[in-house]
């Protein structure tokens, strides 16, 4: 009896120790994030056909077991992906993937260049930590001696005289906005159109033969802009893509004001990048 | 005071200077946070490095902000309930030529709130605004914005809790057990 009592004595000291450790485990919060990695990776069918609408392709982390998926559109030929994994950090390396279409296939990734003919299957893509970086021409735009309130209170640039390009390696969508114009204790106001203290501020994308009023909050710019031509995209190279935007500026200044800056004076215009 | 036109002589110069212009990289492009195994209380951070590409030195503002681009919000996001629960530290730095600098999000939910916030997918934008420096007169700038992305747990997790509050009564009885055996071999 004395045996058995001893028994389930350490039974359930045992137990409870290693309840006590499981609810220490189960409160754990993660500390810092590396941020999600993203794979980029293409599938083309044999010869020139279309990939089947709505092929998916899953990709397994063969570490883990984590997998995610991502499904072709339809009437193309050449499918390109970008998955996003590893929102946790860790270095997962190697990802397998599998085509669950049957046919000769080919794919491949960007980062090692790799390709294979199919049926593909276990091709190792690699990931990295995806950065955003745009740049833009440092072209010196003078806008002139302008007058408030008299004709040829605005200047203009050509639409191409600007170019902004994305220098990362990660899609882009880009804003803008433009500032008030404070001086001596002053404001002139960025307007959609010029009037008594306010003037307003437009730009031109190259070619589209339309100005459109930069705002005092963010707008749209220019969508899905793609990462300057590096070897990490060289697969977008078969299919149209742009990595620039050129554009043009104009300002109008008020047509009347209270006060007019002395000297020289200058207007913010700032352009924001986001992953798209 | 209102002046007439024909008053007015300018010599403004809306000038765009050539300096501003900087050349940086910022990583990640998006951090996410996926809170299945409870809520986080307080002491978590996301890191955001800022490399200066440059030959001269650029200046870094940072700010959190809503999305003001709904359409370019993630699927099925939403704001987060309170701005000032999110936080980015440092808001000013200048960073020297070919260097590096890290900005860290801060996140605490306040635990008034958490049963009230299950199941919530938010999207928050870290801004990060980079001038060149040694200008003031204006010109273009340049801006990122890094999604933040925060999935709070989608049970309630005060359950963790009790069971934490349970381990108290599980030592004593571990106390008291250990207490009879001994007793039972004399």
């Amino acid at each position: 009896m004395r045996t058995i009592k001893k028994h389930l004595g350490i039974v359930i000291s045992l137990f409870l120790i290693i309840s006590f450790t499981s609810v220490i485990t189960n409160i754990n919060v993660k500390g810092d994030l590396s941020g999600p990695r993203s794979i980029y990776g293409y599938i083309t069918y044999s010869g020139s056909g279309a990939i089947p609408n709505g092929t998916t392709v899953t990709l397994l982390d063969v570490n883990t077991g984590y997998n995610t998926t991502t499904t072709t559109g339809s009437g193309t030929g050449l499918y390109v992906f970008t998955v996003q994994y590893g929102v946790d950090g860790g270095d997962i390396m190697a990802i397998s993937c599998n085509f669950n279409a049957s046919g000769t296939w080919y794919a491949g990734a960007n980062a090692c260049n790799l390709s294979t003919s199919g049926p593909a299957d276990k091709v190792n893509f690699s990931v990295y930590t995806e950065n955003i970086s745009i740049s833009i021409n440092d072209t010196l735009w003078d806008a002139g001696g302008l007058n408030p309130g008299a004709t040829g209170n605005s200047n203009e640039t050509s639409d191409s005289y600007f170019n902004l390009a994305n220098v990362g390696n990660t899609k882009v969508n880009i804003a803008v906005y433009g500032e008030n114009i404070t001086f001596d204790g002053n404001t002139w106001y960025l307007k959609s159109t010029a009037g008594h203290n306010n003037y307003t501020m437009k730009y031109k994308k190259y070619g589209s033969g339309t100005w459109q009023s930069i705002s005092y909050s963010n707008t749209t710019f220019r969508n899905n802009l793609y990462p300057t031509n590096n070897s990490k995209w060289w697969f977008y190279k078969i299919s149209p893509y742009t990595y620039w935007q050129s554009f043009g500026l104009n300002i109008t200044l008020p047509t009347s004001a209270d006060s007019i800056p002395s000297g020289t004076t200058g207007v913010n215009v700032t352009f924001w990048s986001i992953k798209a | 005071m209102r002046k007439p036109i024909l008053l007015i002589i300018c010599i403004l110069l809306p000038f765009f200077s050539s300096i501003i212009s900087a050349n940086v990289v910022v990583s990640p492009a998006e951090i996410s946070i996926d809170m299945k195994d409870g809520f986080q209380d307080g002491n978590f951070s996301g890191k955001i490095t800022v490399f200066n590409q440059n030959s001269f030195n650029v200046s870094v503002k940072t700010f959190m902000k809503h999305p003001d681009i709904i359409e370019w919000m993630r699927f099925n996001r939403t704001f987060i309930t309170n701005l000032s629960w999110i936080n980015i530290e440092p808001t000013d730095m200048i960073i020297l030529p070919n260097e590096s600098a890290d900005f860290y999000i801060n996140l605490t939910i306040p635990k008034e709130f958490h049963e009230n916030l299950l199941d919530q997918h938010w999207e928050t934008w870290a801004a990060v605004k980079v001038t060149g420096t040694g200008s003031n007169i204006g010109g273009i700038q340049e801006g990122y914005l890094i999604r933040f992305l925060v999935d709070t747990p989608s049970r309630p997790v005060e359950f963790n809790y009790l069971l934490y509050l349970l381990t108290i009564p599980f030592i004593l009885f571990l106390i008291v057990l250990i207490y009879f055996i001994k007793k039972s071999r004399k």
